[in-house]
């Protein structure tokens, strides 16, 4: 039976590629471009078909393609684009994950901060497992790990603990995807440095994760939680992840192992006094 | 450079202590530089100052205008503190009263090191006695808001005062000649001593997590030239007014905790340390250009 569902699964796929007039082997021809706002990249977006689609920082007019943010032109196979750029103020999406700071607790919903320009409500009954009488009070100030469950132009964004698919476990639990985050430090990064982190294939987490042992969560809105064993080692994994910013993953080991060697190089008495804690 | 900030990021902050997050001692400042520039056509002189992300303008410009009715013989020094959008998302025009308080705090901590230390040589100013003297605008604006804007902000204001020109004049029986910048060489200002605002964070520490070995000395710690977030987890601050001759022209401190005399006294040699370094910073950017 599985066989079989894979096969169909392979078919259906070639016959989409067989719509869009065969997927070309020359997909590696493509290298990520710097451009411009402004720029017209028709030419560029239709070298492998001629249908697209476009994610962010493209816009259509017409029967031409332009840039609206200036960055670095990326692609997917098999027809997708967008423009990887340098931002700093999150635009909420539908299903994101992101880390948010209670401001405001009111009966029926949080008011959370999470460096959108507006406030998001978190509704308190938006738990996996909650009711009325039991669910979980935050305090002004509690981190939370959350997604965003709706978006609409003329209202606050809408925040869930509830995980849509995947396992579920109740948030008494305190083994739930979504929730509180306690200890460790939250710091905020780009949207661009977020991004590259979530994406499985970038070098940094795991280089990192080959020296120190240590929690994370990344959230797309530019905030990222990190905990581990000492207050060194964290504050040594955030500037890691800050300074790899910049690099390529192929830089990326290099300049990690020498941050490692430089924190190593502490006097000796300091580290088993953490170790202690 | 924004809002909310998580319990978990103030307790870190704390449990960090004296080891900040950026690798900075407890007593040491973040990066400084400083930019000047002379506007040959309108005479103005401007200079930014960065302490590490914090950046801060300050345009210096002079008129001539009548003097005050009872300082007819002395000139007169204005500061002007501006804090846009552009500095810190909250300082948006929907959230006035909040932008209000804080650009008062700046600007009477600036009062304080340039007016009322008699920084500038004010009767120097005056061209006519009781008829025109030049009135010096300094304008400062808060660029980007990493923390320790009042710092910032005073060194920005001295850099531009520091290389600013005014126009030369000549003074003939009643008539009085403000010559071209290009017809006569402008002359600077007199800028007696340079006293520069040096802030310092202050913390409590009574709730660090289980460590008996903390002594008495250790309950409180502070952090030189704290950064936005350090700032929002703190108790309170220090910031001393002093010159690179160690002479203190001003203290100001707010919130707790309280500090003993001894403890005061470290902070303000500090402070001094750290003046004296800005002020050679200054004559080096001011003088090079």
């Amino acid at each position: 039976m599985a066989g079989d569902s894979t096969k169909t699964a392979d078919n259906f796929l070639a016959g989409l590629e067989g719509e869009m007039g065969g997927v070309p082997a020359n997909f590696a021809e493509f290298k990520p471009t710097a451009v411009f706002v402004g720029q017209d990249v028709t030419q560029e977006l239709s070298r492998f078909g001629k249908q697209v689609r476009t994610g962010s920082g493209l816009h259509q007019l017409r029967d031409k393609v332009v840039v609206t943010q200036a960055g670095v032109l990326h692609f997917e196979q098999p027809n997708i684009y967008w423009v990887e750029h340098y931002d700093h103020l999150y635009r909420p999406r539908l299903e994101d994950n992101v880390i948010a700071v209670v401001t405001e607790t009111y009966a029926e919903s949080y008011h959370m901060d999470m460096r959108c320009g507006s406030m998001a409500q978190l509704p308190t009954l938006a738990f996996d497992g909650a009711s009325k009488r039991n669910r979980p009070t935050y305090k002004v100030g509690t981190l939370v790990y959350a997604r965003v469950a709706q978006v609409h132009k003329d209202m606050d964004p809408e925040l869930s603990c509830m995980v849509l698919s995947g396992p579920k476990k109740d948030w008494m639990t305190g083994e739930s995807l979504y929730g509180e985050l306690k200890g460790g430090y939250v710091f905020t990064c780009s949207l661009g440095l977020a991004n590259r982190l979530l994406d499985e294939r970038c070098a940094i987490l795991p280089t990192i994760a080959s020296h120190v042992p240590y929690e994370v969560a990344v959230g797309a809105n530019g905030m990222i939680w990190i905990n581990a064993r000492r207050s060194e080692e964290i504050a040594l994994i955030c500037n890691a992840v800050k300074a790899c910013e910049f690099l390529p993953d192929a830089q990326v080991p290099a300049l990690i192992r020498d941050l490692v060697k430089t924190a190593a190089l502490k006097p000796k008495e300091d580290a088993e006094k953490g170790d202690k804690n | 450079m924004m809002g909310a900030q998580s319990d978990v990021e103030k307790a870190f902050i704390r449990r960090l202590g004296r080891f900040r997050g950026d690798g900075r001692e407890a007593n040491m400042g973040r990066d400084v530089e400083l930019k000047v520039h002379r506007n040959r056509a309108t005479g103005q002189a401007q200079c930014e100052a960065r302490l590490g992300d914090t950046c801060a303008l300050a345009v210096v410009s002079a008129s001539p205008v009548a003097p005050f009715a009872d300082r007819p013989n002395e000139g007169i020094l204005r500061v002007n503190v501006v804090l846009s959008a552009m500095g810190r998302e909250d300082w948006d025009a929907s959230q006035r009263r909040n932008t209000g308080l804080e650009a008062a705090q700046v600007s009477t901590l600036l009062e304080n090191a340039l007016l009322e230390s008699r920084t500038i040589d004010l009767e120097g100013l005056c061209i006519v006695a009781g008829r025109k003297v030049w009135c010096i605008q300094v304008d400062v604006s808060i660029i980007n808001d990493a923390g320790n804007i009042a710092d910032c902000g005073c060194l920005a204001a001295f850099g531009a005062l520091c290389h600013y020109r005014r126009p030369d004049v000549s003074v003939v029986g009643n008539t009085v000649k403000i010559f071209d910048l290009e017809d006569r060489e402008p002359v600077p200002l007199s800028v007696h001593h340079t006293p520069l605002a040096i802030s310092f964070a202050l913390f409590r520490s009574e709730d660090i997590d289980g460590d008996s070995e903390v002594t008495k000395d250790q309950e409180k710690f502070f952090l030189l030239d704290p950064t936005d977030r350090e700032e929002l987890a703190q108790d309170g601050k220090l910031t001393v007014i002093v010159n690179a001759h160690r002479e203190i022209c001003g203290v100001h401190k707010f919130g707790s905790p309280a500090l003993e005399p001894a403890q005061l006294a470290r902070l303000v040699s500090l402070a001094a340390e750290r003046s004296a370094f800005l002020c050679k910073v200054i004559s080096e950017s001011t003088v090079s250009s």
